[in-house]
């Protein structure tokens, strides 16, 4: 057989129909394979994350601790950048998974972009309604503690405070605003608002909020809190011998009085509550709300503040706190294991110094 | 940079030293009081808040996609070629990236000269697509049409090519004639802090970049540099084109919505063996340079460009006949040098009205000219008012509805309407009926050219010359298209699956040519054509790491023309792709494409002097173009944590070598690598 006729001989044992339905048969096979869900094995989940950042690490270890064993956890990392993001979140769409968990505003935005038909659990996101969340397949994890519920608690640790101040970005904290207007106003407490749209305007603006104010409510707004103002704002409340009411129990810890702030693992376990339910039902169990609120808080306190601002917080506060430091170094006294139950009985009052 | 850097930590150091005071200050007031002493905070309180911090700045970086519709809802009429596409395709230039787009026609001369239009209207020295830059025109306004070697951005720092095929002045302005490419980079604080990038291989071919960017408070920033150049298909010795950019960009957020943006750069080039036309294949160093001042907030959108092209031709007749055509400018100069500036100004403002979004807006642009092939310095003004709304008439039905008025130096007023209505025939499913219209006036070198065609027979009394002055003429009407589409969308097997459905009528009048039977050679309006067709197409995402595409497209036209200036294009072109990525297990890091282009054949009308000159010995080259199938397969491995990527490409792996005009070069195939890292 010359060299020629060897390679008609191969091509056409290669354009045999035979060999030609075979591969084609191969090739759809794969295919199949790869696209059938584990049929009744175990479930599948997708972890879309942010960054690389510890709450969102805590939130995904609460969430795996409710989930069985046997489920199949693919995580992806943004890591901070929306673009790679989308292409993650368009493999999710065509991957098998049975339910998706987004962690962070990125997360969440590609998520609602490119997955339209799995159930998707969003959390640790601080506005969602500003950025269209959630879509129908999803269902949300508020980041912030209710405004009710933080002025409820500010109330009991300080309930000789009847002003709050508040500083805010009508551009990205309105809606919270006014939830906590009508919030203060159910409580009989007086919310003096002041609006910032640009960080340099929060010197002046502060000076002139703290002499009308007997309680500075700190809100997560990043006109207001970045990373240098956090100082500034705590130091100038000191100034002025004016308690910080925080969100986050680091600013109890380094100069506000009190904090109420979510628990990161406890939001993952809340949402891993959600991905249970979802994965027996096969849909999302809604609530009167695709938003809910985060099912346990947590409540730090700064004695050492208190004392310098000359507050006997009441005791049962204190047992009741999650976190109680004693002074603005990193002194945690106590940590409690259990969150605390209710703040609204306790009504015993303390004293503000003049 | 360093003086910057030390003013920063200045700046820093003071502000500590300004908190110190404030801390220390009732510390001292109150110890003289007798009264407690205020507690200290740590002075590295900044490191303890950064937590709390980083759910804030999440919110900074994500503006861009704040309004971004879900893809079950985006327009079914734009299509989208992504970072990722980019990266995969292996594609060292956007041409070779727009042949996926079903409708787009891409034709390769030579290894430097790309011509690119949609839906059958293409031609040498194509002139009617809007191609832009974030924003930012890159369209060269004097002459018409887009060096796509000049690209003033690198491949690594692109977000994604918006393609928008149709008539869209409405929506984008002056000369969005056949349709957009819009280009858009990334933002700063999606990129890594450096990436560099290099391919080479066959044909002398080197692709490179190398781009730093970063944040800083509410500062953005990035520089980017490249170098690309590759050989002549016919002469693997000979350098086709050598490019070099330099880009920078700044940005100042002053919200999480609203931000100035500084851009400015240059690209030169020492060969571009190029512009390609009818009659005549020279070869240049042009370059090109931009300014960018853009301001955008929700309801703002202002912004103030610069393009400066310089162009050096040395003015050569396409080979075959060369023995018998010189052109020249009108003093004898085989050259053609000339500055080209377009200044352009912009103002859009959103206003709410009825419950919807009206869209009012301005814009003003001046080009000049001066060139020893446009009679001198030229000059011309355009203005140009739009408005744009959509109105949702019901549930399921919505109007999309723009006009813009346009009014250029001299002429008549145009109005470029463009009315959309969607309809939603179930959920993720959607049909679209589109009326639009553009103008393309003629450019400053349509009216104002000025060179010298000179034609030598040999004789038995030896060569006879005769010169023909090639003039502009201000006494054209404006190029005008009229366009009809149809367009389904819909989404299936949980969005996995996505099909699209155009079928199009274009009705396009009045276009403007130098057809050479006259003398002097003046340009006019050659007549009117009729192209309509139809694109179909298919994208799947398969699995989590398979997915693929497919799409066709046909036209036919009728026309009136009878110069060479006749439009001619591909029936059929099919196109299909399969994508390999992050594969499961041990897989993991390598990728693959395999992308395929077929273009059935065509005719090229050719230069009338192919004919005349036939009995002194010329001979014509084919006007058929044969059909070809391109297959461009990438394969890469990621590794170093994803941080580094070596690849192969080949592009036309078949080795189907052919033309893509006949008096092009027969184009072959190449082989390169790439390695990419990110830092």
């Amino acid at each position: 057989m010359t060299g020629e006729d060897e390679g008609r001989h191969m091509l056409s044992l290669f354009s045999r129909p035979a060999v030609n339905r075979g591969c084609f048969f191969l090739f759809l096979s794969a295919v199949l394979v790869a696209v059938t869900p584990s049929l009744g094995l175990a479930h599948k989940i997708s972890v879309l994350v942010s960054s690389d950042f510890a709450p969102y690490h805590q939130a995904i270890q609460g969430f795996t601790s409710q989930l069985p064993a046997e489920t199949e956890i693919d995580t992806y990392q943004l890591k901070g950048k929306i673009l790679e993001g989308r292409e993650m979140a368009k493999r999710v769409r065509a991957s098998a998974s049975d339910v998706v968990l987004a962690v962070g505003l990125k997360a969440a935005l590609v998520a609602k972009l490119e997955i339209i038909d799995i159930p998707t659990i969003f959390c640790l996101v601080l506005n969602p309604e500003d950025y269209g969340l959630p879509t129908p397949n999803m269902i949300g994890i508020r980041l912030r503690v209710p405004s009710d519920e933080q002025l409820q608690s500010l109330r009991s640790i300080i309930p000789s405070a009847r002003t709050v101040g508040l500083l805010y970005d009508p551009g990205k904290s309105t809606r919270f605003v006014t939830q906590a207007r009508k919030a203060a106003q159910q409580l009989g407490l007086s919310l003096v608002t002041r609006e910032m749209t640009r960080t340099s305007d929060l010197p002046t603006t502060l000076r002139k909020l703290l002499p009308q104010i007997d309680v500075l409510w700190l809100v997560r707004d990043s006109t207001v809190i970045t990373e240098a103002s956090i100082p500034f704002l705590l130091e100038t409340a000191l100034e002025f011998r004016k308690p910080v009411f925080g969100f986050s129990s680091g600013l109890a810890q380094h100069g506000a009085t009190a904090s109420m702030s979510v628990n990161y693992e406890e939001v993952g376990r809340q949402a891993g509550g959600i991905a249970k339910d979802t994965l027996r039902t096969g849909e999302i169990a809604l609530s009167a709300s695709r938003l809910i609120a985060p099912r346990r808080t947590r409540l730090a306190l700064n004695l050492g503040i208190s004392r310098f601002l000359g507050l006997s917080p009441n005791p049962q506060v204190v047992q009741l706190a999650d976190s109680v430091f004693g002074g603005s170094s990193a002194l945690a006294q106590r940590e409690h294991e259990q969150a605390p139950s209710s703040l609204q009985d306790i009504t015993q009052e303390t004293t503000l110094t003049p | 940079m360093t003086y910057w850097l030390a003013q920063c930590q200045l700046r820093d150091v003071t502000r500590h030293l300004v908190w110190l005071l404030v801390l220390l200050m009732p510390s001292i007031a109150k110890a003289a009081e007798g009264t407690p002493t205020p507690p200290r905070l740590p002075s590295n309180i900044s490191a303890f808040v950064q937590e709390d911090v980083q759910f804030l700045q999440e919110e900074t970086v994500v503006s861009a996609i704040r309004r971004e519709q879900p893809i079950s809802e985006a327009p079914s009429n734009v299509y989208v070629i992504t970072a990722e596409d980019i990266r995969q395709s292996g594609a060292t230039d956007v041409p070779t990236l727009l042949r996926r787009v079903p409708g787009m026609e891409v034709m390769q001369s030579t290894a430097g000269v790309y011509d690119v239009s949609a839906r059958g209207n293409n031609q040498l020295f194509a002139n009617k697509l809007l191609v832009m830059v974030d924003g930012r025109s890159i369209y060269f306004d004097y002459q018409g049409g887009v060096n796509w070697r000049l690209l003033p951005v690198t491949l690594p720092e692109i977000e994604r090519i918006e393609v928008l095929l149709g008539p869209t002045s409405a929506l984008y302005g002056f000369n969005a004639f056949d349709g957009v490419v819009h280009i858009l980079t990334k933002d700063p604080a999606e990129m890594d802090n450096t990436v560099l990038q290099v391919g080479g291989g066959e044909f002398g071919t080197i692709t490179s970049a190398a781009v730093y960017s970063g944040t800083r408070d509410q500062w953005r920033y990035r520089l980017s540099t490249g170098l690309d150049q590759a050989h002549e298909w016919r002469n693997r010795d000979a350098l086709a084109f050598r490019a070099y950019r330099g880009n920078a960009q700044v940005g100042y957020h002053f919200t999480a919505d609203s931000k100035l943006t500084l851009r400015g750069g240059y690209v030169a080039t020492d060969r571009y063996d190029g512009p390609f036309l009818r009659g005549h294949r020279d070869t240049s160093e042009p370059s090109f340079g931009y300014a960018h001042v853009q301001y955008t907030a929700p309801r703002w959108l202002i912004h103030t460009w610069w393009n400066r092209i310089r162009d050096d031709w040395d003015l050569r007749s396409q080979p075959p006949l060369s023995d018998f055509l010189s052109l020249t400018d009108p003093q004898g100069v085989p050259r053609n040098r000339g500055t080209s500036h377009s200044y352009d100004g912009l103002a859009q403002h959103t206003f709410p009205l009825f419950g919807t979004d009206l869209t009012v807006g301005a814009n003003y642009r001046h080009t000049t000219v001066d060139s020893n092939n446009t009679n001198g310095f030229q000059s011309e003004n355009r203005v140009g008012l739009y408005l744009q709304d959509e109105w949702p008439i019901l549930s399921s039905l919505r109007l999309v509805s723009g006009i813009r008025y346009d009014l250029s130096s001299g002429r008549e007023v145009t109005f470029s309407p463009r009315i959309a209505l969607l309809y939603r025939l179930f959920e993720h499913h959607t049909i679209r009926l589109t009326y639009s219209e553009a103008y393309r006036p003629p450019t400053l070198s349509d009216q104002h050219l000025n060179v010298l065609n000179t034609v030598t027979i040999p004789t038995m009394f030896g060569p006879v010359s005769t010169a023909t002055p090639v003039i502009g003429s201000s006494d054209v009407n404006p190029e005008h298209i009229r366009s009809y589409e149809l367009g389904y969308q819909g989404w299936f097997l949980a969005h996995r699956l996505r099909a699209r459905v155009n079928v199009f009528y274009n009705e396009i009048s009045d276009l403007i040519s130098f057809p050479g039977i006259s003398n002097p050679i003046r340009a006019r309006n050659v007549g009117d054509a009729d192209v309509y067709g139809g694109e179909v197409g298919l994208e799947a995402w398969v699995t989590s790491w398979l997915s693929g595409f497919v799409n066709g497209a046909y036209q036919d036209i009728d026309q009136t023309i009878t110069t060479p200036d006749r439009r001619r294009g591909p029936e059929w072109k099919v196109n299909g792709g399969i994508r390999l990525d992050e594969l499961p297990t041990i897989l993991h890091g390598l990728s693959a494409e395999l992308a395929v282009h077929y273009v059935s054949a065509f005719t090229q009308p050719l230069h009338n002097l192919f004919a005349i000159l036939a009995p002194f010995g010329v001979t014509a080259p084919s006007e058929r173009s044969n059909a070809y199938t391109l297959l461009n397969v990438r394969a890469g491995y990621r590794f170093w944590d994803d941080r580094a990527e070596v690849a192969f490409s080949v592009f036309n792996a078949l080795n189907d070598r052919h033309k893509e005009h006949p008096l092009g070069d027969t184009i072959g195939s190449r082989v390169l690598g790439w390695l990419t890292i990110h830092l």
